[in-house]
């Protein structure tokens, strides 16, 4: 099971198990981020799952899709490594990944 | 009713805070039953003037202190003596701050025990506000202050009272997020910007739009809650005012709503005409009020939103008036949380960043 690390609006840093398969908001939100609000369930129209991936790891998680990108750079606390983490489904490739999570308004 | 535990505010049923609950001009020394917080209790104002808020049962044999008209306690005027109010059953009295200060009859003339609960009241501009605390302890901020009540430029309100409405706080508060609905339900034009500040006990809400009956130009509102049941709101606009709204919780999922503008629209030479302006003008703004109250008032709870782009920070809103479900030492990590300021874009200062093609 991938070893996500995750750093809350707090800026406590607490790493969390996930599994492969699952998009990383629902590891989040299984591991009870209440911060995300995953509003949308999903539906990549809130940008209520918005986080901030670590840049050493943006290569690994790759570019935002089309509508990712016009939903999550709407937002006041968009930037260059925001991704919407109902976006991203989890491989073995993140073990390990670092993000923090954003202010979801 | 929607119910505040439907919601997951926190650990209690009712918010602490300030929160209006009486029209000032109608409390006098008839005591009076009122009902918040699912508690009845009784409101009266002492010979000085103070205005007194006691549980409604007396601590004796639960006999309510207001709910009379046929004892002679009532009936000989002895029941507001001083500050104090005798209880129409056995003639027991009591200090405004709830103890027993004399059994008519009886050689124990204050038994220790026999105490009855005092809640902290305030009362300002025609209000009277009254302290809700699940923990008991005293206020920990102040009811916002109202200069302008006393200016001799600005005509003071007459509250508008709009009644019970079976629809939790929460759903008014949301309110104060909600950039899509103003022009919609309010008529309001082309968004200059709209913004949100997190500060503490208070959220605010800083906006300016054209708007169809309450300016010919752009109005700028800038609207904050101190806590959780108290709004006002500073508008431009023709006129200078300042509205007032205040809701507080009568029974878990209900509350009950007042309305009033103040409006700087005195006029020393034709005294009436500035009060006939104010009148109207708070009548226009009482009906833009009653533009979300239908809402309110027929919609259905709204435990998780279906949020987009373009909505207002409603999570971040929500997360905030959590704090008054809960402990102080629970709401200030909340407050630490959530203090900040957001925009919400599409508005003519703060556009939609351009598609990328």
């Amino acid at each position: 099971m991938p070893t996500l690390n995750v750093i809350n609006l707090a800026g406590e840093q607490s790493s969390i198990q996930a599994e492969v398969g699952q998009t990383l908001m629902e590891a989040l939100r299984d591991n009870d981020f209440d911060e995300i609000e995953a509003a949308y369930g999903g539906g990549r129209a809130c940008a209520a799952c918005h986080v901030y991936i670590y840049h050493s790891w943006l290569e690994k998680v790759g570019a935002r899709g089309i509508e990712e990108e016009m939903v999550v750079s709407c937002v006041d606390s968009f930037q260059e490594n925001s991704r919407l983490s109902c976006q991203l489904a989890l491989t073995e490739q993140h073990y390990g990944l670092v993000l923090s999570i954003a202010n979801q308004d | 009713m929607a119910r505040t535990e439907e919601y997951a505010l926190g650990e209690y049923t009712f918010p602490r805070g300030w929160f209006m609950i009486a029209d000032a001009t109608e409390v006098n020394q008839t005591p009076q039953a009122i009902r918040y917080f699912a508690q009845d209790m009784v409101i009266y104002r002492g010979e000085s003037g103070r205005v007194v808020v006691i549980d409604a049962y007396c601590p004796h044999m639960g006999a309510h202190f207001a709910k009379n008209t046929s004892s002679y306690v009532v009936l000989d005027g002895e029941q507001v003596q001083g500050d104090s109010i005798r209880c129409p059953f056995h003639g027991w009295k009591f200090s405004p701050e709830g103890n027993c200060e004399e059994v008519p009859y009886s050689p124990v003339s204050n038994p220790p025990n026999a105490c009855v609960k005092s809640w902290p009241v305030v009362e300002r501009a025609g209000c009277v506000f009254l302290w809700h605390d699940p923990e008991g302890e005293q206020p920990d901020y102040d009811v916002p202050v109202l200069p302008e009540w006393d200016d001799a430029n600005w005509v003071q309100w007459k509250i508008d009272h709009l009644g019970e409405i079976d629809c939790h706080p929460i759903e008014l508060v949301d309110n104060i997020a909600d950039k899509a609905h103003l022009t919609p339900i309010h008529g309001s034009s082309e968004a200059q910007y709209f913004e949100n500040v997190f500060d503490g006990h208070i959220v605010i809400q800083d906006f300016a739009a054209g708007h169809r009956t309450l300016a010919s130009e752009v109005l700028t509102n800038y609207t904050w809650y101190t806590g959780p049941g108290i709004l006002m709101s500073r508008m431009g606009g023709d006129y200078e005012s300042i509205i007032q709204i205040c809701h507080t919780p009568v029974e878990d999922g209900q509350v009950r709503v007042w309305h009033a503008l103040l409006v700087k629209s005195a006029d020393a030479s034709n005294p009436d005409k500035g009060i006939a302006y104010a009148r109207e003008y708070q009548e226009v703004s009482r009906l833009a009020l009653m533009q979300d109250y239908e809402i309110w008032a027929n919609k259905n709870p709204c435990f998780q939103l279906l949020k987009v782009i373009g909505d207002g920070p409603f999570g971040q809103v929500r997360r905030w008036y959590k704090q008054f479900y809960d402990p102080r030492e629970e709401a200030l990590k909340i407050q630490e949380k959530c203090n900040g300021r957001i925009v919400t874009k599409g508005t003519v200062r703060d556009p939609w960043p351009e598609k990328k093609s």
